[in-house]
């Protein structure tokens, strides 16, 4: 079923085609070259196996991240742009407060973008590396579930421990 | 749908706005495809299980177990050590899942470099490079050591009381053989050499790549005429006691004298470069087979002034010291490609002209004495082989930092007059250690 559209869309395809992505948070919209929108994994296995309607549903992503995800799409997908242009425009997207760089991750990974997941993930690391752990808690939005005594025995391995040979 | 930003996605809302339902429930279905097919989870069997007993709330934290895998396996060990694996149980097995510390290895870059001083008072310390500077701080061990090698953030050394009790030769058998990870403070006993009478010796820390085990080699001189070298191995959590590999007599003798230097380990290969010795030696300490090949010291044909050879990234190199015009020295570094069949390639030449005034005001009291543009020796690469940092071997003084990329150089804290006394090596903290993390176990059943 694949290969038939596939000679069709090379026939037919001189001038660029578009998809529309719609965030279904905001339902805000985004027309894009369907070259830049195929660098997300998931958007390409949908319009391979020809999932794709005319406007592409993107659930829990807000329109404010699908901008900051197609624009990196779009500096990526343009081949005349060096390496050092690349990792400054990459650089620009990141450098945005923990939360939006939380909902940029999660984008990054439900629309299967390897090389954003990745800026975004070392922004965030960058970013917690300094923190106490009571703050990265409350950022993440994670419980301390330790008790006591488990917390007394993980602070324990800060003793030294010496093993013999077997 | 959940409209708050830090809502779950790891189980999106079903998706209420019916005409969009096919095309979400579509776009759901891949995201798991995507993530079945991504090499870098491997934990996520582990962590289920590590989860079961706890109550749902407490264990499925916002963001979906393989971001924070991405996350945490780009944090720095000491960060993960020192505060990362009190966030939550969930954080805790993970940082301590050995595929977690394996991926984490493979990630990590040496940020810095280890030293130890060959005087008092012998303080093991990391300098740590940022853009600009050098933080140095003290590593800890549990009594006074004396380093030998270092190997993915693991440190092989001897008992310092052995040292500085006897010195002689016979009483060598007598020492204490360790290997410790001081972050995460665990120390291992070497078993006993068994080994007497050798004449010039080292000791040498390596990985083998498939096994993921760490071996200890030992190489010395059977007697005192250089004539006879011979090489031992014990693998660390394994092996009860040395055993001798039998290959290393096909040698002839101008590599002998090599052995009496002690080797650089990298990615499961020992190195034995040394100056200008025309030869390197490389073992792979897994197959236990040795190789050898020309250096660039042959390679570029004389008219150098010095060679040293470094672990740079995850490769052997060697810079090669050209003097040009008065006032200008320059580096050529070239890149070992291959371990095995020992093809070289030259990646940058580094230039310094020591007449320019910016140059003058970062060397500043280094260039008093005329011999000193000689005695630069570069003594590691850190920072993913970025930056080269170098010490004046000739007299008291600051470290340099060089990035080779950006030509950016600073000098940070000293180094005493006496600089072969003392240990270098690139360096970084990691999570590693030699037997399966043994892990804080939850005891109750599911309450």
């Amino acid at each position: 079923m694949a290969s038939a559209p596939e000679n069709e869309k090379n026939a037919s395809a001189p001038e660029k085609k578009t998809l529309t992505l719609k965030s279904m948070i905001n339902n805000e919209e985004f027309v894009v070259d369907e070259h830049v929108a195929l660098q997300s994994v998931t958007i390409k296995n949908m319009v391979d196996s020809d999932c794709a309607g005319d406007v592409i549903p993107v659930p829990t992503i807000s329109g404010e991240i699908l901008a900051l995800v197609i624009e990196y799409c779009k500096n990526h997908a343009n081949p005349s742009a060096s390496e050092d242009d690349l990792k400054k425009a990459d650089a620009g997207i990141v450098a945005k407060d923990i939360y939006t760089l939380i909902d940029l991750v999660l984008a990054a990974n439900f629309l299967d973008i390897k090389g954003l997941l990745e800026v975004t993930s070392q922004k965030i690391a960058d970013s917690i590396k300094d923190l106490p752990h009571q703050d990265v808690r409350e950022i993440f939005g994670v419980e301390n579930d330790y008790t006591p005594e488990e917390e007394a025995a993980v602070r324990a391995e800060h003793d030294w421990a010496f093993e013999g040979f077997p | 749908m959940a409209a708050s930003t830090s809502a779950s996605s790891s189980s999106p809302a079903a998706p209420s706005s019916t005409a969009a339902a096919d095309s979400s429930l579509h776009l759901i279905k891949q995201m798991n495809a995507g993530k079945a097919r991504n090499g870098n989870i491997k934990c996520r069997k582990f962590q289920s299980t590590a989860c079961s007993n706890r109550k749902k709330k407490s264990c499925v934290p916002s963001l979906p177990e393989e971001i924070v895998f991405f996350i945490l396996v780009r944090l720095p060990a000491d960060i993960l050590h020192n505060s990362a694996q009190y966030v939550c149980w969930q954080w805790y097995s993970m940082i301590h899942n050995p595929c977690f510390i394996y991926e984490h290895l493979r990630r990590s870059t040496t940020s810095g470099f280890f030293i130890q001083h060959g005087t008092l008072p012998y303080t093991p310390c990391f300098a740590e490079l940022g853009k600009t500077n050098a933080t140095v701080t003290e590593v800890s061990f549990p009594f006074p050591i004396e380093v030998l090698a270092t190997c993915d953030g693991l440190v092989l050394f001897r008992d310092r009381q052995n040292r500085d009790g006897l010195p002689l030769f016979r009483d060598r058998k007598n020492m204490t053989i360790r290997v410790a990870n001081p972050l995460i403070k665990k120390v291992v006993t070497v078993p006993p050499l068994t080994v007497q009478g050798y004449h010039y010796y080292s000791f040498s820390l390596a990985w083998a790549r498939s096994t993921r085990e760490y071996k200890v080699v030992f190489t010395y001189g059977s007697n005192l005429g250089l004539e006879d070298f011979d090489c031992m191995v014990v693998t660390l959590g394994k092996d009860h006691a040395w055993k001798l590999i039998n290959n290393s007599t096909k040698f002839p003798n101008s590599f002998r004298k090599l052995f009496r230097y002690c080797p650089l380990s990298e990615g499961g290969f020992l190195y034995w470069a040394y100056f200008d010795f025309p030869f390197v030696v490389t073992l792979d300490v897994e197959s236990e087979m040795f190789y050898e090949f020309p250096s660039p010291a042959v390679l570029c044909g004389g008219g150098y002034t010095s060679v040293h050879c470094l672990i740079r990234g995850k490769s052997l190199s060697c810079m090669v010291q050209f003097l040009g015009s008065p006032g200008i020295m320059f580096w050529d570094v070239w890149d070992l490609c291959d371990p095995m069949s020992g093809e070289w390639k030259k990646l940058y030449r580094i230039e310094w002209d020591f007449n320019q005034r910016r140059s003058r005001q970062v060397f500043k009291g280094l260039l008093s004495q005329p011999a000193v543009k000689t005695a630069f020796a570069p003594i590691a690469w850190v920072n993913n082989g970025e930056v080269v940092l170098f010490c004046v071997s000739c007299s008291r003084g600051p470290y340099i930092a060089y990035n080779v990329k950006t030509g950016e150089t600073f000098t940070f804290g000293s180094h005493a007059y006496d600089v072969w006394s003392y240990f270098w090596r690139d360096y970084a903290y990691s999570l590693v250690w030699l037997t399966p993390s043994s892990l804080i176990t939850r005891g109750r059943g599911g309450s």
